[in-house]
């Protein structure tokens, strides 16, 4: 069902910034009618499904050039050492060794560090400062470091042989004389006075310290509040395991002067920028080609290292240099995800109405700064669903001597979400309110949308309280006790955790599209998104197809060639369907009116006179038609191109709700329900939306409880270096989801849409979490940390049950 | 990682301190030991090969003597890098007193630092291999000792 977004009244209590709602007057188009809808809305069978599947898919390592070399890189054992020296020797001296190249080479050759731009640069994102209001030292990421190796596997010298083997072989030669330096991999002990310092230009290790909201009105709110609760969490550090591990291949046109970059990411614009950058040459000397990706999650959003390597040694030996990682490699230097320590409290008077909110959030970036958006994400959201009126956060960021972590899935929400239902369950808990009426009590409602949270993001629309109702008739929530009971005859402690959320898109405001229909009818859309499994092809032709009113068979979607693409923001931040929905239908817009043009000159008859319908342009009381295709000539086809930037984000929400049996003797969990309902906006295509919504649960479930990047802190050694020691989801350990689509529509884009997918992930660490401690609360297990194994289920039962026994012997 | 232990030897505390000096002896009973070359006093060079879980390595380092107290205790180190495969840090501190009969009873408290693949690949086996191998060692000395 499908609710029409809410004109802007003048009687809103916020007050809603420039720039932030759809302007219909400077995107020349309005919001889009439902009746023209035939193919959005569908669930379209996915066009690109038959090549994949069919081995036809075009994915980084399936490129080969004549005479390609290969590049392996010498990476640290060490968490934090100082090179002081390389001595290559001994591998230059091996049959097929072609070079081997150090940080000193890079240097010497002018290569630039990576211009990574972490701090999230829209309009409405939060304003994130170093600790004296400055724009933050994010410690240049060079291809090679030259002063020290500041994680375990950062590559330290890259070697290039004729075979991939030889490559490895000589990699295993090359000395590096190291001096070991003392090393912190914890965010909350690198902040304290006399930890390792990674970057003498931020003596503490904080790189980003900043406030937001109202601190003085949040400590009045705590001190007159009947009630005040408090929590501490760390949300673990995981990693995003892409199918396809990270690969690049390098091939220099001497003759040009220009080089290819085969490169799989998340927006080939971005790789070609940014590395343009690094080596120093014009973009336009670079050309970055990126087909089909296995898997992104948000690990291949970001430049890495061995692309600018493999660039600059193809440039050098004038051969193709490939570099395909191995999972070891992929598991230690990926960009990671999340890891963050969060502190929260929460005020409530003596009815359950919350008053206040105060967090504390310590983000730990890694060794280097390339992304600041999870914590800025969250730093958005730290209130959730509910209405608080006054709150107080202190955002930080934190070098540690760990590899770098980026927007991961959902990057930043899911931690927040996780923080705050955790938080208001233990306020119903420790304040004696049912859980359930603590929420509906306190959710923001729809009457209050747009919506702004005490720390200032703007809510667009939503109707969470229905989305609640919605999920518990889905998990069919009356019969909870009845099946605790069964449970319990089998020997089982069930659980059920509830979590709503709300999180933002934002992403990189700007996306252009160009499309073009040829003689023949066939219509081609190109566009700088990338996908990595989400269906672009699909879902996008769709809204190209009733734009122009064309089949979607009709429609073809071009993307990942930089020499075609020429801007495109790439895929994160669920932008993709709208930021590309909206320059699309736009496009298709001005397609249509230069097509009218046309029609009306053809039949001489004043333009606005046409009709269109179905695909073509009518003379009114005459049986003459002409269709797109009939208005475009070789010599003058129809073709535009529109850029578009928009900046207010939107607010994807929902309820997920999740059911686990723990056998107490095993302590094996096993989630038996899963529902969920989404606000996903507009849902283009609800096949597609519903695959995303699953990959996304099983992902946050997969964090919640298996798995975890554990590092030793004694030694700084990652601890979990291939698929044997780091758990995944996989379809036997996983339920199958109810799953509902919500579609309040958006009012910030003309064709309201918000993001499905990620809202898989966000509650779902905050779900499982509560239904096990629902589980084990009759035994007395009030808290547990993810990934929730067995091993820990074991743990807080013993601990649990020393504390009863203490209780009992005075 | 920390391993403790002890051996009671069926040989008096001179014979026993002895062969925990000799460079003979320890090639013998550092498992996988290939090679173990220079002196006490200057120091030993160590050829280690070993393999964890996944991990094949054969490591290249030094092996040290400190903190020695003739005929009581002494600090065993050492150190060896295995190319990609990582490195290997381990400190023994071994202690000898005299047992009631006439024997020597050995106490040994190692710590061992991992790093690399080692680490990464081979972690959840790091513990029990590490205490395997140290009981082989202490097992084999107290076996050539009192042969």
């Amino acid at each position: 069902m499908t609710q029409k977004p809410g004109k802007l009244r003048a009687e809103f209590r916020t007050e809603l910034p420039s720039g932030w709602a759809f302007d219909e007057i400077e995107a020349r188009i309005g919001p889009i009618r439902d009746q023209l809808f035939k193919q959005i809305g569908q669930p379209v069978r996915r066009k690109e499904d038959r090549r994949l599947v069919t081995g036809r898919g075009r994915f980084t390592d399936d490129f080969s050039v004549p005479g390609e070399c290969y590049a392996a890189l010498v990476r640290s054992p060490y968490p934090h050492a100082r090179i002081k020296g390389i001595d290559p020797s001994a591998a230059l001296e091996l049959p097929g060794v072609l070079a081997v190249y150090t940080g000193v080479d890079a240097l010497a050759d002018g290569l630039g560090p990576i211009p990574h731009s972490p701090v999230p640069s829209t309009k409405f994102d939060v304003r994130l400062t170093a600790p004296d209001g400055e724009a933050p030292f994010i410690g240049p990421h060079l291809l090679l470091p030259i002063d020290k190796a500041r994680h375990v596997g950062e590559a330290v010298a890259v070697v290039i042989a004729d075979t991939k083997a030889r490559a490895e072989d000589a990699a295993e030669r090359v000395d590096v004389d190291w001096e070991e330096l003392p090393h912190v991999t914890d965010s909350l002990e690198a902040i304290r006075p006399g930890s390792p310092r990674l970057w003498d230009e931020v003596p503490d290790n904080t790189l980003v310290c900043s406030h937001f909201g109202d601190a003085d009105a949040t400590d009045a709110a705590f001190q007159s509040a009947a009630h005040r609760v408090r929590a501490k969490f760390h949300i673990n550090r995981v990693t995003a395991v892409t199918i396809e591990p990270r690969a690049a291949l390098a091939d220099y046109d001497k003759a040009s002067a220009r080089s290819t970059l085969y490169a799989g990411s998340g927006g080939a614009v971005r790789q070609k920028r940014e590395l343009a950058s690094v080596l120093g040459i014009d973009p336009d000397d670079l050309r970055v080609l990126s087909y089909d990706v296995g898997g992104n999650f948000g690990a291949r959003n970001r430049v890495y290292v061995e692309f600018g390597l493999i660039l600059w040694a193809s440039r050098k030996l004038e051969r193709p240099v490939k570099f395909t990682a191995t999972r070891s490699e992929a598991f230690l230097t990926d960009y990671q995800g999340r890891d963050l320590h969060t502190t929260v409290e929460l005020a409530l008077d003596e009815n359950g109405q919350f008053l206040a909110m105060r967090a504390d959030n310590v983000s730990n970036v890694g060794a280097r700064c390339v992304s600041l958006s999870p914590l800025s994400k969250g730093s958005g959201l730290i209130t959730g669903s509910y209405h608080i009126p006054v709150a107080h956060l202190v955002a930080r960021a934190v070098f540690t001597n760990t590899m770098c972590t980026q927007a991961y899935r959902s990057s930043g929400r899911p931690e927040v979400t996780y923080a705050i239902e955790r938080l208001v369950e233990i306020a119903a808990e420790q304040c004696g309110f049912d859980p359930i009426d603590l929420r509906r009590r306190n959710l923001v409602s729809a009457d209050q949308m747009p919506y702004r949270n005490a720390v200032g993001a703007i809510y667009d629309s939503g109707a969470y309280e229905e989305n609640m109702d919605k999920a518990m008739a889905l998990f069919q929530w009356p019969d909870i006790a009845a099946r605790r009971d069964d449970a319990r005859a089998r020997g089982k402690l069930l659980g059920v955790g509830l979590a709503n959320y709300v999180e933002s898109s934002i992403g990189s405001p700007v996306e252009r599209a160009e499309i073009a229909v040829s003689p023949d009818g066939e219509v081609e859309v190109v566009i700088g998104t990338q996908p990595s499994g989400q269906g672009h092809e699909t879902s996008f032709a769709q809204v190209v197809a009733d734009m122009l009113q064309m089949p979607v068979e009709a429609v073809t979607i071009t993307l990942g060639d930089t020499d075609i693409v020429s801007v495109g923001g790439g895929s994160h931040s669920g932008r993709s369907m709208r930021h590309a929905g909206t320059v699309m239908t736009m496009a298709s817009a001005d397609l249509l009116a230069e097509a009218r043009r046309r029609a009306g000159a053809e039949f001489g008859t004043p333009a606005e006179d046409l009709a269109f319908e179905d695909g073509a342009f009518k003379c009114r009381a005459t049986n003459r038609f002409l269709t797109l295709s009939d208005l475009s000539t070789a010599t003058a086809p129809l073709a535009v191109a529109r850029t578009n930037e928009m900046h207010a984000p939107v607010f994807p929400n929902g309820t997920a709700i999740c059911e686990v049996e723990i056998d107490p003797d095993s302590c094996q969990i096993e989630i038996t329900r899963y529902a969920s309902v989404d606000d996903v906006g507009r849902c283009i295509n609800p096949l597609i939306v519903h695959g995303q919504s699953h990959g996304g649960i099983a992902q946050g479930v997969g964090q919640a409880m298996w798995e975890d990047c554990a590092i030793d802190p004694s030694s700084g050694q990652q601890i979990a270096g291939s698929l044997l020691d780091y758990g995944m989801p996989r379809a036997d350990n996983v339920p199958s989801f109810d799953c509902e689509i919500a579609e309040v529509l958006s009012p910030t884009n003309p064709l309201g849409i918000k993001a499905g997918g990620e809202g898989g992930t966000t509650p779902a660490l905050a779900t499982v979490t509560l239904a096990v401690l629902d589980a084990l609360r009759p035994l007395g297990v009030r808290d547990i940390s993810m990934p929730i194994t067995p091993e820990r289920i074991w743990q807080a039962l013993a601990s649990a049950r020393e504390a009863n026994m203490q209780e009992l012997v005075p | 990682m920390e391993m403790k232990g002890d051996r009671r030897i069926a040989a008096p505390r001179t014979i026993v301190w002895e062969k925990l000096n000799d460079p003979d002896t320890l090639k013998i009973c550092i498992p996988g030991c290939e090679e173990l070359t220079g002196s006490k006093d200057e120091g030993f060079e160590a050829v280690v090969k070993q393999k964890v879980g996944p991990v094949r390595a054969t490591f290249k380092g030094k092996v040290e003597l400190r903190d020695v107290i003739e005929m009581q205790s002494y600090t065993i180190s050492g150190s060896g890098k295995g190319g990609v495969a990582g490195f290997a840090n381990g400190d023994a501190r071994v202690m000898l007193t005299d047992a009631e009969d006439g024997g020597t009873e050995l106490t040994y408290d190692v710590q061992a630092k991992l790093g690399g693949k080692l680490a990464q690949l081979g972690g959840r086996l790091i513990g029990s291999v590490a205490k395997k191998l140290s009981d082989e060692f202490f097992d084999r000395f107290k076996a050539e000792v009192e042969t």
